[in-house]
């Protein structure tokens, strides 16, 4: 315990972890509440009327909700001919304007929901293609947490500047060699180092999905987190069946899994190439250039390294087509990853992490002590 | 100054890992040209390469000075095709007599290879011309009502519009995506925060910064390694653009197009420049290398203020990045911010896309030349701060500064 106490007690106070921390949060709020623009915005601009209809159409698209989206735009194209016809006899000078004010109350309370109708419409048009795993929601808030597909280079930062130190500064003071034959040095503490490091990493990512959450969850709600997938425009077509917590559960985990691999990378090159320079170079490589590297958008996924696991969401994602104007067909830009394919590539991912805390272990290992010991004996 | 900078070359760059990275970065910007080329070329196999010798034998008669012959040619296979498509009831099916498939794409492949952007160069002139007729009635407006700033910017936009027309029909869409192209910066970038991140920090951390001070030469220290940063930098910079240009060429298999004017691109309709594609490239690599020396410095001033080269590398990077994303957010009304911004001077076709005049002191001046000005002034408050902390806060400078203030008393 005291060895634990003592690595947490470096991370946090003399290497100004908390501060990072701290800062990384700091800046990761500010960042969404500047930054963060609702998906779609006139949902967003017009929550009120929007809610007034959901309240009666939420969910499942059935026979009633047909008929009520049926009766409501029509109220809606009445009133807008009526406004219209009124407008012209107005200014044809047929009625005189008390009566034009008149009339033109009672119309005007029944346009008042129209931007937010029209903004639900389209919603209901989108979930009426596929009714079956397509429901009507407010998604606003589920798409700013799940729906994007972006490097969150603050929180990859905050796992170099708190994980890449925690060997390569014993390097750096060439503490390493003292370190070794110290009793609860060498395999013993490198182990301790190897586990605080994933610890501390799954604590961090958790308090950054946290975050993200809890700001959606303000700023937009997150109601109904049993509804499928599919119901957001961004899944359209994934054959995956999960509701949307779940959704958010699994990108969290596979995040997880990612900022592991990331930790264990930094690790495992730290103890290999002992140069901060080179190590953060070939991390930042690998997370950066394959983003922007490919033009088919699932390609990212199966590049070795972090980057898939840590952009998670085109994990969940179906296929995706832009349409070629001259051939008259469409040209997959994403291509859906199967079940089997993700779990292949977890599966992957934790045999080379587990390949990589034996190299790790190996070259911690102080076998000259230990043979010397054992002859003593 | 030479032999030092020698040695800093030594120490810093002449190192097997800055070899591999280079190579390995520029067979990355080589597949990613190969991959822009793949998806973005009409003439790529993912979209028209069936008819890649179709379009080259089309080119050798259409190509070259546009004339009337050739522009009643073109529109006598154009206007039959599209007249047949025109109720949209002809069969799909393979048509013998097509140049191309059938009538559908016949339509499509003369439109977008020939017919629009003939059409646009042919064009290109009228709109010249009312641009400065425009100019010109703006310009004795002006003077009658004695803006002075107003008529000056008038005047400056008829002087460089003036005489413009395209003469030759040419294939440009080569330049097209290599003026379009910054995926070769962001590997340079790295390559540089790499190489350059630790470039004070080796000797804070053999505890030799101060030694370094006290001796002869090593007041110039910093100076050298400026410079030799900067050659460095050059060096890189050279290598990925003759690559980017070369192989460019290679993948479009096309190396033509270089004389025709840079507002043949209807990207840069509005541009300022009176210089041809091959001239615009070279200028735009040398703004482009300004802004990289901008860069290097703001990653050296993070190497001087810093002790550790996690710290350096950390900063150097958040900084770009962030920047690069400052760039990206093209914050509305604050343009201004965009000047300063040094990536503004990386992606430079935002600069030269169009004609933009800001008024200062009642002088209109072009946004290339505030965003020059700004970057010289950035650079020169860079190296200001780098001398300032290497010498600044080091017990060899107070001691210094001690025995001067002792002997002057």
């Amino acid at each position: 315990m005291e060895v634990i106490n003592y690595e947490l007690r470096k991370i946090f106070r003399y290497r100004k972890g908390i501060w990072y921390l701290l800062i990384f949060l700091m800046i990761k709020i500010s960042s969404m509440a500047m930054l963060d623009k609702p998906v779609n915005e006139s949902m967003f601009r017009e929550i009120k009327s929007v809610q007034y209809y959901l309240d009666k159409v939420q969910g499942k698209i059935n026979q009633k909700t047909i008929t009520y989206m049926d009766k409501e735009s029509a109220k809606i194209a009445q009133a807008e001919g009526s406004l219209q016809k009124l407008n012209n006899s107005y200014y044809d000078g047929k009625i005189d304007k008390k009566t034009y004010k008149e009339r033109l109350k009672p119309l005007i309370k029944k346009l008042k929901d129209r931007e937010g109708f029209d903004a639900l419409f389209s919603q209901y048009n989108y979930a009426g293609e596929n009714p079956k795993n397509r429901f009507l929601l407010n998604t606003n808030g589920w798409d700013s947490l799940l729906s994007k597909e972006h490097l969150d280079w603050f929180f990859y930062v905050l796992l170099f500047l708190i994980i890449a130190p925690i060997f390569c500064d014993e390097f750096l003071c060439n503490m390493e060699g003292i370190i070794l034959t110290q009793k609860n040095g060498g395999k013993y503490l490198s182990l301790y180092k190897i586990g605080i490091a994933v610890v501390l990493t799954i604590v961090l990512s958790i308090l950054n999905m946290g975050t993200e959450y809890l700001f959606s969850f303000y700023k937009y709600g997150l109601q109904h987190g049993n509804y499928p997938l599919q119901s957001l425009s961004y899944f359209a077509d994934s054959s995956k069946n999960i509701s949307l917590f779940g959704a958010f559960l699994e990108i969290s985990f596979i995040k997880m899994i990612g900022a592991v691999e990331l930790s264990i990378i930094l690790l495992f090159s730290s103890v290999l190439i002992k140069r901060y320079a080179l190590i953060l170079l070939v991390i930042t490589a690998d997370i950066m250039l394959p983003f922007y590297l490919f033009s088919l958008g699932s390609t990212k996924y199966f590049v070795p390294g972090p980057l898939g696991l840590l952009l998670a969401s085109g994990f969940l994602k179906g296929n995706e087509y832009i349409s070629d104007s001259f051939s008259d067909q469409s040209r997959l830009s994403f291509q859906e990853i199967s079940m089997l394919q993700i779990s292949m590539i977890l599966i992957i991912t934790l045999c080379a992490l587990c390949g990589m805390i034996c190299v790790i272990q190996k070259k911690n290992a102080n076998m000259r002590f230990g043979k010397m010991r054992k002859r003593l004996q | 100054m030479i032999k030092l900078m020698k040695y800093e070359i030594k120490k810093h760059f002449l190192k097997l890992p800055v070899a591999l990275i280079i190579l390995l970065f520029l067979i990355i910007n080589c597949f990613k040209i190969i991959d822009t080329y793949r998806e973005k070329s009409i003439l790529s196999d993912d979209n028209l390469g069936a008819y890649k010798s179709v379009y080259w034998e089309c080119y050798k008669e259409f190509g070259g000075k546009i004339t009337n012959e050739k522009i009643e040619k073109l529109m006598s296979i154009y206007r039959p095709a599209l007249e047949k498509i025109a109720d949209r009831t002809l069969s799909t099916d393979y048509d013998k007599t097509s140049y191309t498939y059938n009538a559908y794409s016949d339509e499509i492949f003369f439109r977008w290879c020939f017919v629009d952007e003939m059409k646009y160069d042919y064009y290109y002139k009228n709109y010249a011309e009312k641009l400065v007729s425009e100019a010109k009635q703006n310009l004795e407006f002006y003077q009658s009502v004695g803006n002075q700033y107003k008529y000056r910017e008038s005047y400056q936009i008829a002087e460089k519009f003036v005489g413009r027309k395209i003469n030759a029909f040419r294939y440009t869409e080569k330049y097209l995506y290599y003026v379009q192209y910054d995926f070769s910066l962001l590997l340079i970038l790295l390559i540089c925060i790499y190489s350059l991140a630790n470039m004070f920090i080796v000797e804070k951390e053999a505890e030799m910064a101060n030694l370094l001070l006290t001796l002869k030469n090593g007041r110039k220290i910093v100076a050298a390694k400026v410079m030799t940063s900067f050659a460095f930098t050059a060096v890189v910079c050279a290598l990925f653009w003759i690559e980017d240009f070369v192989v460019y060429s290679c993948a479009f298999r096309n190396f033509g197009g270089n004389s025709s004017p840079l507002y043949a691109l209807e990207i840069f309709k509005n541009t300022a420049l009176n210089v041809n594609l091959l001239q615009y490239s070279v200028i735009s690599a040398w703004v482009k290398a300004f802004g990289m020396m901008i860069m290097c410095m703001i990653i050296l001033l993070f190497s001087s203020m810093l002790r550790n080269t996690l710290y350096s590398y950390v900063s150097s990077f958040v900084t770009v990045v962030s920047l690069i994303y400052l760039h990206d957010l093209e914050l509305g009304g604050s343009r201004l911010l965009q000047i300063v911004n040094p990536i503004n001077l990386l992606v430079n076709r935002g600069i030269f896309k169009c004609y933009k005049l800001y008024n200062i002191m009642g002088y209109p001046v072009s946004e290339f030349a505030l965003s020059m000005l700004c970057g010289g002034l950035l650079l020169l408050l860079l190296y200001i701060g780098i001398t300032k902390t290497t010498y600044a806060n080091l017990p060899i400078d107070r001691i210094f500064r001690g025995g001067r203030q002792n002997g002057s008393h």
